[in-house]
């Protein structure tokens, strides 16, 4: 009868259901002492430093390399690291180093100059984004192997961000063992895509795509051994969930990206909050070629109308500083004396009238909708603009569509997101305001001033570093007075662990990138 | 009644070259449609690729490589041409040959998806017999609430209940992926988990992987029973109002016996057609679920590839989808004539 068949349903379901039985080792799971459990809440897409261009990916990255050199802890100076010493040439644009030697690349091959050589002429015959740093400043043609130890970059204009820029995860050095992997002339790109070819204190020994990268301490490490055995990074998107796993201990170190689910776990026993400023600007682009934006004053009015405070309390929970000028604070050359907006409505409709826009007049504010904090900060701006008659129509656009959209000047004003890839102004000046840098590549205001483009371009080659940060100054100076952004504010970056992970040392240069090679965990 | 064992396969054959023909065709229309689609979304995957600081040149000589700056009927026709030698491209975002993303992510889908369709026949079915026979009764008002509310009820949030109640509250299950922390995945047979474990006697994986489906089967079967279980209540419902069941009754067959060897048999050829059909119901659940779940499926895949504007392994994606869902209708057009002996593939 039915009845019967029903029961051997009901059977089969509650034998499932004994699966529903928590893990006998109970809920507060301890993670191995020497393996640390980093819970990330998006994965990676490849893991070939000379093609990524993504600070999520570059933590997986980062520490399967050596660079030839290194930041100094949390700080922004540069250290040896492959190289021992350095020489630069009095015009500022040849640089030798002297490498380390004995060193070996994981798959068994000795780093030695040419294998350098070969792995920067690797990144820039692929010419993928992850080259764009040096783009017009140096290619595989100024790179010279002088002996088995020493090699020499010369480059095709000064360059004062160079040696900076070589501590990025783009400037990896990648075994010359990759071309072995070659498929259809990809230069490994494919192998290399899912595998790591490094000397680095760690190297990829697992990823289950969606689910786990696995990084192994590299044994044969000629540097300070990683107290970590494994790093294990697993993808959990839910940032409830993640919070969750953190407060059991089956996480020992998490990137809650919401700042309510850290505020939720903040002060639970066993967790602490790491907090510190960061160098994520975060602002608006006015598009210069627009027919009200142009003229300086509707965006000084602009500048004047935007509620700065209640933008951060609102948004960021008051846990951002409100940026001076285009240069975050904390980092060489930012003028602590400049002048700053704050919100003055009479100033801003004065301005309007000056400029012949008494009655306002409308305009797009383009965002992906998937960022939250800029579809908060676009309401918030609306509001604000509103009441000095400029209507905000708010265009929300997926990200493939927003950047085609930015990067064809296809915008009135756009929310954004800053973060430097080496440790120099110039990643907030050169790339920000030199006119022929507009759209994706940085000037997504589409500024263009002969005096500043000399500027930027000046401070680049300029050797003397006193008379670099004179020109920072004017820089930044000329940056606020034509207001070409909406300076909004530098969020405090945060990130929750368990009491056992010791070491942690935070660098704002290496956002997303915990230092896993210094990591330890208390037993 | 039956045809004739020598006859059997010409029959069979000539029907299945039919059928693999008419999939050739459907192939043909999605590859073309979705090629197209993808082609005109607003967007240049080139920038997506160079990343935020490339130069105008670096961007230039990427689309030249991807080849976007050719014509649309001839990026059309390289892709056929590749297509034709086994090569879905390689993936902008992964930078892999999108045939090996698909690979790697295809085991988990087929196991989610297979988990739920074994539930939603082993639950639906009993479902839509119970529903017939106490029509308008108590358990039918409750089957129909359950299968009614499963396609009612929005996915994500019903999907987020699940792991709030279990995973957040009690504690009882796992929230996400496919196998806990300190467990290693079992010796790979088929990618299955559950499958491989079982085959390799690896109780603790088997154990993980199990309570890793539980949530996402439940999720995924729950929003995919309505279709049988109403399938199956109305055929019950129309044979058992058949002359020959009254005959059945008269000749004093047991009530199970009817229902089942007669009744249920020939209630079974709609419901097969359906359930071919939810097939493609349970793929669609896939995307939310597995999002929902980090279940690292092609659904997964799929998400982030299509915000990344990653046509090639969204155009993979569709063809490897549609190939299974007709596969699966294909095998149920074969199942007819295991159901029921009259029919003949001519």
């Amino acid at each position: 009868m039915i009845p019967s068949q029903w029961s051997r349903v009901l059977v089969a379901v509650a034998v499932l259901g004994l699966l529903a039985v928590p893990n006998p080792a109970g809920s507060a799971q301890a993670t191995p002492r020497d393996v640390l459990i980093f819970g990330a809440t998006s994965d990676v897409e490849t893991m070939d430093p000379q093609v990524s261009v993504d600070n999520i990916a570059w933590r997986a990255i980062y520490y399967n390399y050596d660079r030839l050199v290194q930041l100094k802890g949390g700080t922004t100076e540069v250290a040896p690291q492959l190289a021992e010493s350095w020489t630069i040439s009095p015009d500022g644009k040849t640089f030798t180093f002297r490498l380390r030697t004995g060193v070996k690349f994981t798959d068994g091959t000795p780093l030695d100059a040419s294998a350098v050589a070969a792995s920067f002429t690797r990144l820039f015959k692929m010419g993928k984004g992850a080259a764009g740093l040096w783009d017009g400043i140096l290619d595989a043609s100024g790179i010279t192997v002088v002996n088995a130890s020493t090699i020499r970059f010369t480059l095709k204009t000064p360059f004062a961000p160079f040696l900076g820029s070589l501590a990025t995860d783009q400037a990896s050095i990648v075994s010359p063992g990759v071309m072995k992997h070659e498929t259809g002339g990809d230069l490994g790109q494919a192998w290399l895509s899912g595998n790591s070819a490094g000397s680095g204190p760690f190297f990829l020994k697992e990823w289950r795509r969606g689910e786990r990268i696995v990084l192994e301490r590299n044994p044969n490490y000629w540097g300070p051994k990683p107290a970590l055995r494994q790093v294990v990074i697993r993808n959990i998107p839910d940032a409830a969930v993640l919070r969750d796993l953190l407060e059991r201990g089956e996480v020992d170190l998490g990137e809650v990206l919401t700042d309510d689910q850290i505020d939720a776990i903040k002060g639970k026993p066993g967790i602490t909050v790491f907090e510190a400023p960061s160098f994520l600007a975060t602002y608006l682009y006015l598009n210069n070629r627009n027919r009200y934006l142009e003229n300086v004053k509707v965006r000084q009015a602009i500048s004047y109308a935007v509620d700065y405070q209640g933008i951060i309390q609102g948004v960021r929970k008051g846990r951002a500083v409100q940026m001076r000028g285009p240069i975050p604070q904390g980092m060489a050359g930012h003028d602590k004396t400049l002048f700053q907006y704050t919100r003055n409505l009479t100033r801003a409709r004065q301005l309007l009238a000056e400029a012949g826009h008494p009655q306002g007049f409308e305009l797009g504010l383009l965002i992906d909708p998937g960022v939250r904090e800029w579809a908060d900060i676009a309401t918030i701006v609306q509001a604000n603009l509103a009441e000095v008659g400029i209507r905000v129509k708010i265009e929300g656009y997926a990200r493939p569509t927003m950047r085609a959209k930015l990067d064809k000047a296809d915008f009135d004003m756009a929310t954004g997101f800053w973060t430097p890839d080496y440790p120099d102004a110039d990643m907030f000046t050169w790339f920000w305001f030199y006119s022929k840098n507009g759209g994706l590549a940085g000037n997504r205001s589409f500024y263009s001033n002969p005096r500043m483009d000399q500027l930027v371009v000046a401070q680049r080659q300029e050797p003397d570093l006193a008379k670099r940060m004179q020109m920072f100054r004017q820089i930044q100076k000329i940056a606020v007075d034509d207001a070409v952004y909406v300076y909004l504010h530098q969020p405090v970056y945060r990130i929750a662990m368990r009491n056992r992970v010791q070491g942690y040392v935070y660098n704002p240069m290496l956002l997303f990138m915990p230092n896993f090679s210094g990591i330890s965990k208390a037993p | 009644m039956r045809s004739s064992p020598a006859r059997a396969p010409p029959f069979m054959a000539h029907f299945l070259a039919r059928r693999l023909l008419l999939q050739v065709l459907v192939f043909t229309g999605v590859l073309i449609l979705t090629f197209l689609i993808s082609h005109s979304v607003p967007g240049d995957p080139a920038l997506l690729r160079a990343g935020p600081r490339a130069s105008p040149e670096i961007i230039a000589q990427l689309r030249h490589d991807m080849g976007l700056d050719r014509s649309l009927p001839v990026q059309l026709w390289i892709y056929v041409r590749d297509l034709l030698r086994g090569d879905l491209g390689v993936s902008i975002r992964t930078q892999r040959p999108v045939i090996q993303d698909v690979a790697e992510h295809f085991p988990a889908t087929f196991e989610l998806t297979t988990a739920a369709l074994l539930v939603v026949i082993v639950v639906g079915i009993p479902l839509g017999v119970l529903s017939a026979v106490q029509k308008d009764r108590f358990p039918d008002h409750l089957s129909r609430v359950i299968a009614i509310s499963g396609v009612s009820l929005p996915v994500f949030w019903l999907g987020l209940m699940l792991i709030y109640v279990f995973f957040v509250r009690l504690g009882w299950l796992p929230g996400t992926g496919r196998l806990d922390m300190g467990v290693e995945p079992p010796a790979a047979l088929t990618g299955l988990y559950a499958f491989d474990a079982l085959a390799g006697r690896d109780w603790a994986a088997l154990r993980s992987a199990l309570r890793h489906l539980f949530l996402p089967v439940l999720l995924l079967s729950y929003v995919s029973l309505a279709p049988v279980v109403r399938m199956v209540r109305s055929s019950m419902l129309e044979i058992l109002g058949q002359d020959y069941i009254r005959t059945a009754r008269a000749k004093g067959l047991a009530e199970r016996f009817i229902l089942y060897r007669h009744a249920l048999r020939n209630a079974l050829i709609p419901t097969l057609t359906i359930i071919g059909l939810s097939y493609g119901t349970l793929l669609q659940g896939a995307v939310v679920t597995e999002t929902i779940f980090a279940w690292p499926g092609m659904a997964y895949y799929a998400v982030g590839s299509m915000t990344y504007l990653d046509y090639p392994a969204v155009i993979g994606i569709t063809l490897v989808s549609a190939l299974i869902y007709s596969t699966v209708n294909l095998l149920v057009d074969l199942l007819y004539g295991v159901v029921d002996p009259r029919i003949r593939y001519d």
